[in-house]
């Protein structure tokens, strides 16, 4: 009769454990974000002197008395760029601590919208202008110090980056890292197809995908000559489409007048991309049935793919027989580009400190480990990379560039993950139908216009079509 | 005297303690219940009347837009229609196979033998959605999955599992119908064996065979087992999600078609795109469907079960 | 229970069914069979065609890994304290609601006990949308407590309590210990729940595997891979390691031992529970 009773107070007893194990992280959750804090450094191996544009007055800026600077960012991937930048920073600035908040994009968009409007953020926030914008509209941001406009605009960053950090009409954060797509090409397939020379064209893409695939003995597609991206959920389709579609002069939605916007991608250019892929599909350079992108390539499943610099450092550790056999080549006429820029929220007490900061960021030094410690690429197109491209020479996709390369930014317009998504969507249903679409040009043009009604009424319903 | 102030006055004290006691117990528990369920029930008929998106609550009101926008929303109908087929095709094959298994584990294969094959078939039920979809997803892969082998051994063609829109949906039909055998066949066992015995040998003794015993006894018996089984089987494959989200979202390569189902076009419409109200009203024809879904087959099998 | 077998049948019949059925049970367990098989293996057998049943070479090393690049422990212990903490409390206000509509009468009963049975048919997906707005304007997204808040109550665990309430907690032994004196909140917390044991261990059983099996609103509420539950973990670790599904493989073995030996010692309390639920609901 007791037995009831017993189990019933073990339980109670597990779950008051449980409860107080939880309310212990939930209360660290709910109290200002700490996470890995840095405090005093230990001896930093290769030390150079101080910051370049470090002065009398910047050493005052950050004052005598003791200041912890909060960097607040959406990739931990990161987080030990800052915290070097940090020890580097607190050479010159010895009363300066750091501390470093991260995490995931979505939870760290999260965040700041609850902290930004309760003045709780930290003192350096680093995300897209874009994202930022409706904070900038409530003020929550402060705007650029005069010499960090001026620098912004004076040629350290290719023209889309700072178009992608301007909002009404001004510039907004000092950007810091970016993504852009490379073309990943393994050497070894390459000299296996009598392959001498890296693609520099589309036309050349395509002609050498057709020699580097791989059939097996019953006909089935057993390496893609080149990867394209094929199904899945979310945008990334429609993405990998639109970096394709830029490689000839077109975009996805295009701007025809300041803030309207009309969709680009039905024209000429996009049927031939679009046949493009179903043509590949019907001569099994690439199939639905094989995997494809960073898997495939690092599998040895594919011979060429298009995609971000962060493949680099997880080849080096997933895919280590393939270090040494694969090279990268910039795309050959453009790329989509993704600025996170650096912000100091309008709140923050230790501002002066934080555009200090900011300001020392942007240097030489600290730009070349954002990529050799996170494998994101540097902002600034001014930098001196002959010392890092001769130890990193697979990085050359990403930092050497054709004359004429052009970034394209994405719209900055809250619609415009919808637009994408339902493209890909769309795409992905027409990839799979490749054996009726293949060589019926009108029938993809038909496609893409009713595509392209749907982008535009989505642009209407959102007051940004503009015809 | 009717007045209100009377009638309290005219209620025993004993009750009115024992009123207090049933308000402080059930205060707080309705507190949460209303909170967490009532009030969001409510929310979401009321936001499907907006256009809501969730940085600018409540934009403005528009009726019942949002219901008629979906009727021609492409990926809404598309939905509808790969959940009914889905929700169909799960709910009839892992009802029947549920009761043949049953049938036979109920009364003629039992004992020690009877009970590990119970637990061979009941195993899928065991293990959470997300492992075993990754291992499906391996299962299913084209080239080095292992069905496509034993087909392949067999004489049968290599499937697109995974890369065909068709295929794709078929695929999930049979990982989910896997994964639900094993419970409606331990609840479909436990109502037979609740059929008295004597029924049976009734009917064996005026010459029915087993078949017919079947038929004519134990399934109009079993009726109201059944019928519960057909529903909640319904009702959790009209709600299908973990599975299709996770056979479709390999960032990194691996082949997968997006079946798209309601309740991922409702976290798209809500979560990906921020228009909570048009959710919230494809959230409302969901459960409408469900709804229905539930009364019909209640009427169905109640009155073939008289 | 043991039953003979009832029908005439020679017994060639009944060793045909066996062999039948064990071929089908066999393919039933053959995924997880494969799951484990692709967990011990190493990678380079990964993409043999076609493929082998068993690893030629056995290796641990992927459970090693697995460790090393996720935090699968704490996706379990994350998993444990979320499920455990639902479970309590769904007991609690289950046990307590269900026995207080069943045995008092006041006014209000009917129609709150209409509210509940309304909403028990309603699946969580309909709530999820406002729920999460909810926990936003509480400033309870990507927290632990935004996590459990949904999973403290159960509309079905309610009315179950109560059926089985009215059936099982006869109105006499109320009466009766009332003239001895007990008090209402002692008759409810020490003597009601001793007849109930086996339906509250049913509900206990249901009210653990969905918090324990729950994924889309971990995934709308949560951000911070320090709270996922093991479900979400392993679902964000196997996108971004797919490469290496003897990895991912290993993970998923991880997820499921735990369902497996609670299966193993508690099996005839889980298959009662389940029953239970289900039909006496």
């Amino acid at each position: 009769m007791t037995r009831p009773r017993a189990w019933i107070k073990t339980l109670a007893l597990v779950s008051t454990l449980a409860i107080v194990v939880g309310a212990c992280s939930s209360g660290t959750a709910t109290q200002a974000p700490t996470a890995a804090a840095s405090t005093t450094p230990s001896a930093a191996a290769g030390s150079t002197g101080p910051a370049p544009s470090a002065s009398a007055a910047a050493v005052n800026a950050c004052g005598d008395a003791p200041v912890t600077l909060n960097v607040w960012g959406g990739y931990p991937e990161v987080d030990a760029v800052y915290k070097l930048a940090g020890e580097n920073f607190k050479k010159t600035h010895p009363n300066v601590d750091f501390t470093v908040f991260s995490t995931d994009l979505r939870g760290f968009e999260q965040k700041l919208s609850t902290a930004l409007p309760s003045k709780t953020a930290g003192d350096v926030v680093v995300r897209t202008t874009n994202f930022l914008s409706r904070f900038i509209d409530q003020g929550l941001l402060a705007p650029l110090p005069d010499d960090l406009k001026t620098f912004v605009t004076g040629g350290a960053y290719d023209p889309a980056i700072v178009a992608d950090n301007t909002y009404a009409n001004k510039n907004w954060g000092v950007p810091l890292f970016i993504g852009t797509a490379g073309i990943y090409y393994n050497t070894d397939m390459f000299t296996k197809a009598g392959i001498t020379a890296p693609p520099t064209t589309m036309d050349e893409i395509i002609a050498d995908a057709k020699k580097l695939a791989v059939v097996d003995a019953s006909g089935s597609l057993v390496t893609s000559g080149l990867s394209l991206r094929l199904s899945g959920q979310g945008s990334g389709v429609a993405e990998k489409f639109w970096i394709l579609l830029l490689q000839s002069g077109r975009t996805l939605i295009k701007e025809t007048s300041p803030g309207k916007w009309q969709a680009d991608f039905n024209g000429p250019e996009g049927v031939k991309l679009f046949q493009m892929y179903v043509d590949l599909l019907k001569a099994n350079i690439d199939s639905l049935n094989i995997d494809s992108d960073a898997k495939a390539f690092e599998t040895k499943a594919t011979a060429m793919f298009l995609r971000e610099a962060w493949v680099i450092p997880e080849i080096a550790t997933k895919a280590p027989a393939l270090v040494g056999h694969y090279q990268t080549i910039s795309p050959p006429v453009g790329s989509l580009v993704t600025s996170e820029s650096m912000f100091v929220p309008a709140a923050s007490p230790n501002a002066a400190c934080a555009w200090e900061f900011v300001r020392f960021l942007k240097e030489q030094e600290q730009q070349i480990s954002m990529v050799t410690i996170s494998g994101w690429l540097p902002a600034r197109k001014d930098l001196d990379l002959t010392a890092f491209l001769a130890a990193n020479p697979t990085y050359a996709g990403f930092f050497t560039h054709p004359a004429g390369f052009k970034l394209t930014y994405t719209p900055p317009i809250a619609e415009f993950d919808e637009i994408e998504t339902k493209l890909a969507t769309h795409l992905v249903a027409a990839y799979a139908d490749f054996a009726n679409l293949a060589g019926q040009p009108d029938k993809i043009q038909t496609l893409l216009n009713t595509w392209a009604d749907e982008t535009n009424s989505i642009l209407k319903t959102n007051g940004h079509f503009g015809g | 005297m009717n007045s209100p102030l009377a009638a309290v006055r005219r209620v025993p004290r004993r009750t009115w303690i024992r009123y207090r006691f049933v308000f402080l117990v059930l205060a707080p528990v309705m507190a949460l219940f209303i909170y967490l369920r009532i009030v969001p029930a409510g929310q979401a008929l009321l936001m499907s009347l907006f256009d809501w998106g969730l940085i600018k609550p409540a934009d403005h009101f528009v009726g019942l837009d949002n219901y008629v926008n979906l009727l021609s929303d492409d990926n809404f109908r598309l939905a509808f229609m790969n959940t009914t087929f889905f929700a169909v095709a799960t709910t009839v094959i892992s009802v029947v196979l549920a009761l043949a298994l049953a049938a036979l584990l109920a009364r003629f294969v039992t004992g020690r033998i009877g009970g590990a094959l119970e637990l061979l078939y009941f195993a899928p039920v065991l293990v959470s959605m997300v492992p075993v979809t990754l291992g499906w997803r391996e299962i299913f892969n084209y080239q080095h999955g292992i069905l496509n082998s034993a087909l392949g051994l067999v004489g049968i063609s290599r499937q697109a599992w995974l890369s065909d829109p068709t295929m794709a949906l078929v695929g999930v039909v049979i990982l989910s119908v896997w994964k639900q055998v094993g419970y409606n066949m331990i609840i479909l066992i436990v109502g037979m064996r609740a059929i008295p015995h004597v029924f049976h040998e009734a009917a064996a003794v005026d010459g029915a065979s087993a078949w017919q015993q079947f038929r004519w006894i134990t399934m109009p018996l079993l009726a109201p087992v059944t019928l519960f089984v057909v529903v909640i089987t319904t009702i959790s494959a009209y709600n299908v999600f973990t599975q299709v989200y996770v056979l479709a979202s390999d960032v990194q390569g691996a082949p997968g078609q997006l079946v798209r189902v309601l309740v991922y076009d409702i976290f798209e419409n809500g979560f990906r795109f921020f228009k909570m109200g048009y959710a919230s009203a494809e959230a409302m024809y969901l459960f409408a469907v469900i709804l229905v879904l539930t009364v019909i087959q209640f009427r169905f099998l109640r009155g073939s079960a008289e | 229970m043991i039953r003979r077998r009832r029908t005439p049948l020679g017994s060639l019949t009944y060793w045909l069914v066996v062999a039948i059925l064990l071929i089908g049970g066999i393919v039933m367990v053959f995924p997880l069979f494969w799951l484990v098989s692709t967990s011990l293996r190493p990678a380079p057998e990964l993409l043999l065609v076609p493929p082998r049943l068993l690893p030629e070479q056995w290796t641990i090393a992927n459970f090693q890994k697995v460790f090393d690049q996720a935090p699968m422990l704490t996706y379990l212990w994350n998993s444990l304290v979320f499920a455990t903490i639902s479970t309590v409390f769904i007991l609690l206000t289950s046990a307590t609601a269900g026995y207080i509509f069943a045995k008092f009468k006041f006014p209000g009963n009917n129609f709150l006990f209409m509210l509940v049975i309304a909403t028990a048919i309603v699946p969580f997906e309909i709530y999820m949308v406002p729920l999460f707005l909810q926990m936003n304007a509480l400033g309870l997204v990507n927290t632990p407590l935004g996590l459990f808040l949904p999973f403290l109550v159960l509309s079905y665990g309610i009315f179950f309590m109560r059926q089985n309430t009215i059936s099982g907690v006869p109105d006499e032994l109320l009466d009766a210990a009332r003239i001895d004196g007990m008090s209402e909140l002692r008759i409810m917390l020490q003597l009601v729940p001793r007849l109930l044991a086996p339906a509250m261990a049913a509900l206990s059983i249901l009210a653990f595997i969905q918090a324990w099996t729950a994924f889309i609103w971990p995934l709308l509420i949560l951000n911070n891979p320090k709270y996922y539950p093991m479900e979400l973990g392993l679902s964000q670790f196997a996108n971004s390691s797919s490469v290496d599904f003897g990895m991912v493989a290993a993970g998923a073995v991880i997820a499921m031992l735990p369902a497996l030996i609670a299966f193993l010692i508690l099996r005839r309390r889980i298959v009662e529970g389940i029953t239970l639920t289900g039909l006496k609901g």
